[in-house]
């Protein structure tokens, strides 16, 4: 059954004529018993389709072997161990196609998805948000593009937790190409990559629009962290409240053209979130880890406690401003940052701009 | 009868003595110069008739053959119409051997007899001095200051071949009167660190590269004062010592561009325009002749918009760049070219100039930002090592700001830092920390041990490649000279580890 489905997406048939198929021919298993004859038989009134189902036929044990060579697995719909998270969406995938530690998916995960090209603000909340979930044992998942899908998955990573990444393409092309050594560290370190289609597909643009369904399908909540009105994000978003997910979404600058997208979520509904507390209180039921950093007692010197309590007061300082404020020398300020950025009590948000963290 | 007159011709940047022979006839009244001459020394014939006639001074009916000795090498340039000149009227007028003999004449001369400037003063000047044969050399007036540049050998400025002839056959005894004290040009900066506003994380990277002759990389959005900073660096620098000033002198005037203010001993800035060739960047032509980079000699050469320049141009570059001498070879010749510069890049991130910058937002596609960084190839990249991020200043603080040091200080900062790497280097080839060869990093880069921790910390935090890591100690050296620490500690670490992150934060 398996590999008829397996050979059925080869085809390229679609999830509905793939049901149709399978009902016409419900007694067979295995594909070895499906017979050319058996074939003219069922397709009798579509030629074209007869022949493109023979000729593929001979390529069939090409792609398994290939398949094998690179260690991709399979979960066809009718297997016991297809998520049952997918099962339920619209259109699941016929097969699944995946790398990694497949366990992952029955994991609670959350999808964090935003813009790809985030700003400082969207990249800084991504990375910390994504920490915070993973140290809390939430899986998170996202679709390893640019920008905050890529900060998600490292960050996860990073704070060995665990995370899913789900490709818009087949495993023979990484997209995008700058994305290639987090797809294998996702892989080194445990994550699970999954995607609709098999290696040889070609890539049509569609795809990476089609499979955001599949993030919100397999996530329990969605956090929306920046996002523009009109994006490839607010699909996903469309998707999650088709399949009834909770959605969470980041307030932003409401001037900032990546905002306009999370805070009309957060106006139309979304649940706002603040702090990492405001997700785990959407699941009463779900228990989280609660790993709490150790914050280490750093003895800090005079220089770096005028530091740190300008940073306290005003949020986020540019090093120029500060440099104004303290009256310190630029070039002892710019040494004593980078200490305390590296000692994790302050840290850049980019462009020279510094934040106190807790 | 056979009269000959020393001169020089330059091959390059080297000068070397050429000597002019003249024979003097009887019979058909010609005149023909022999012994490769180019156009220009060809055309001097009409030249000299002319000069000598309108001087009232008698020129010689006769069949005139002119050689320019050694004959098997290309001579061109105009300076050789005083020598050729000289050589024919020596038939009418008997000079004074002790005033013609050991003598060097450069000059052009104008239809009237007046004696113009030319080009290659210097090497011209070089050969002389290095030559036994000449004692004193005669230059036109207007090459005097630029031959002035070389001393130990007696120089008489001329002003007209008139003048020329009275003083060799005896008739006056001074030429031209010229003020015999050195020429005191002062160092005038047009440009002055203390007009920029904010961006004092990029004052300080302009500080630390002068002081250890790092070459220095600048991103940024427009209008974030990166070309500003880029023209303000040679005012913090040191002026040209001797050897460098002659060495630059000598490039400048091969190519008749000596101007003020080399004589002031400005250190050179060359910002070519970023549609520039190869051929102008580095050198090339039928003539061999040298390129920015080389013009560039001890001094700065800024590429502004660095992505916009053509990508081989670039990567043409990075031999020059590392082993501060060019090579040119054409049809023709094959020279050598020294090119030993400070590099100063400055671009924007992206092709709308707005990526990453807090006030205004990037409209360019992934794609098309990666492309634009790509630009830079690794290796290329592995030329720079100071990096600054520049941020526009908010105008809220352009009224407030008052922190800005003017170019003296720093410059007194700056030459300490200098005069403590000559001194560390005195056995060296080097002279500067940019230039420490891995092997003798460990011996002049020494840590304490707070700094030492700081540096593991961050060699693993930031993945640093090793040199990466040994970038990161040179310009900790340099931060501990402007110091005047002996020994690295954990300040100078971390404030070195700012000016590497940008280069991992656009290009990783």
């Amino acid at each position: 059954m398996e590999e008829l489905c397996l050979f059925l997406d080869f085809l390229g048939l679609s999830f509905n004529d793939t049901m149709e198929f399978i009902s016409k021919v419900e007694k067979i298993d295995g594909i070895s018993n499906l017979c050319d004859e058996k074939f003219k038989e069922l397709f009798s009134e579509d030629k074209g389709r007869l022949d493109k189902f023979l000729e593929r036929r001979k390529f069939f044990n090409d792609f398994k072997v290939e398949m094998h060579e690179k260690e991709i697995g399979y979960l066809c719909f009718f297997d016991e161990k297809y998520p049952k998270k997918l099962k339920s969406i619209d259109n699941p995938p016929l097969v699944l196609y995946y790398k990694g530690n497949i366990e992952l998916m029955d994991t609670f995960g959350i999808g964090v998805i935003g813009s790809r090209k985030p700003s400082v603000y969207g990249s800084y909340i991504a990375k910390d948000l994504s920490e915070k979930l993973a140290n809390a044992g939430v899986t998170i998942i996202s679709g390893m593009a640019m920008g905050i899908d890529g900060i998600a998955h490292r960050s996860a990573i990073d704070s060995n937790g665990n995370t899913i990444a789900v490709l818009g393409t087949g495993f023979n092309y990484i997209y995008p190409k700058t994305n290639k050594r987090l797809y294998e560290d996702i892989l080194d370190k445990g994550g699970l990559v999954i995607s609709e289609n098999h290696h040889k597909k070609s890539i049509l643009p569609q795809m990476f629009m089609f499979r955001n369904r599949i993030i919100s399908g397999i996530g329990d909540g969605l956090l929306v962290v920046e996002a523009g009105l009109k994006s490839g994000t607010m699909t996903t978003v469309d998707f999650g409240l088709n399949q009834g997910k909770v959605i969470f979404a980041v307030p932003g600058n409401i001037n900032s053209p990546l905002s306009i997208g999370t805070n009309t979520l957060i106006k139309n509904g979304g649940v706002i979130v603040t702090n990492v507390k405001d997700i785990f209180d959407e699941f009463p039921n779900v228990k989280f880890n609660d790993k709490k950093i150790k914050t280490i007692d750093h003895r800090l010197s005079e220089i770096e406690l005028t530091i740190v309590s300008v940073l306290k007061e005003k949020g986020s300082v540019y090093i120029e401003s500060l440099a104004y404020i303290t009256n310190i020398n630029i070039k002892d300020l710019s040494g004593v940052l980078n200490i305390l950025e590296i000692k994790g009590i302050v840290s850049e948000l980019g462009n020279k701009l510094y934040t106190y963290i807790e | 009868m056979f009269y000959k007159t020393l001169s020089c011709a330059v091959e390059g940047i080297e000068g070397y003595i050429v000597t002019v022979e003249s024979d003097v006839a009887k019979g058909m009244n010609s005149f023909a110069t022999v012994g490769l001459p180019d156009v220009t020394v060809k055309e001097s014939k009409d030249r000299i008739k002319s000069a000598i006639i309108n001087s009232d001074l008698k020129f010689p009916n006769k069949k005139i053959v002119i050689n320019l000795s050694p004959s098997d090498v290309k001579k061109e340039g105009s300076h050789f119409d005083l020598p050729i000149a000289l050589s024919i009227l020596n038939s009418e007028y008997n000079f004074l051997a002790e005033r013609y003999e050991n003598t060097a004449f450069f000059g052009e001369l104008s239809l009237n007899g007046k004696i113009k400037k030319v080009s290659g003063m210097i090497p011209f000047m070089i050969a002389c001095y290095e030559s036994d044969d000449i004692r004193r050399v005669m230059v036109p007036v207007d090459n005097y200051e630029e031959a002035r540049v070389i001393q130990n050998i007696e120089i008489i400025p001329v002003e007209n071949i008139k003048d020329v002839v009275y003083y060799l056959v005896g008739r006056s005894d001074k030429v031209l009167k010229v003020s015999e004290e050195p020429c005191k040009k002062i160092l005038s900066n047009d440009y002055d660190f203390k007009d920029v506003k904010g961006n004092l994380m990029a004052v300080r990277a302009a500080e630390i590269s002068a002081s250890g002759f790092h070459n220095f990389f600048m991103i940024g959005p427009p209008g974030s004062g990166k070309s500003m900073i880029a023209k303000r660096m040679s005012s913090i620098m040191e002026p040209l010592n001797d050897q460098e000033y002659i060495e630059v002198s000598r490039i400048y005037s091969t190519v008749g561009k000596f101007n003020d203010d080399i004589l002031a001993r400005k250190r050179p800035f060359r910002s070519p325009h970023h549609t520039a060739t190869s051929k102008s960047i580095i050198g090339g032509g039928q003539n061999s002749t040298p390129g920015e980079v080389v013009y560039s000699h001890k001094g700065i050469l800024f590429l502004d918009e660095l992505l916009e320049f053509d990508k081989k141009v670039l990567e043409a570059m990075r031999q020059p760049i590392e082993d501060k001498y060019v090579n040119i070879s054409r049809v023709r010749n094959s020279y050598k070219y020294p090119c030993d510069f400070l590099l100063v890049a400055a671009t924007n991130p992206c092709p709308c100039g707005h990526y990453l910058n807090p006030f205004r937002e990037c409209v360019c596609q992934e794609f098309k930002i990666n492309n634009y960084l790509s630009r830079a190839s690794a290796p290329f990249l592995d030329r720079f090592d100071v990096f600054v991020e520049m941020v526009p200043i908010e105008f809220s603080q352009l009224n407030e700001i008052n922190i800005c040091e003017s170019s003296e200080v720093i410059r007194g900062r700056v030459k300490m830092a200098i005069e403590t790497q000559a001194m560390r280097f005195s056995k060296k080839s080097y002279k500067y920390n940019s230039l420490i060869p891995p092997s003798e990093i460990s011996m002049f880069c020494v840590l304490t041990k707070d700094a030492q921790e700081l540096v593991e910390i961050a060699y693993t935090k930031y993945n640093y490649s090793i040199r990466g890591y040994h970038k990161l100690l040179k310009i900790a050296r340099t931060i501990a000279d402007l110091d005047g620490k002996d020994i690295i500690d954990i300040s100078h670490i971390s404030e070195a580890i700012s000016y590497r992150k940008p280069l991992q934060k656009y290009w990783r």
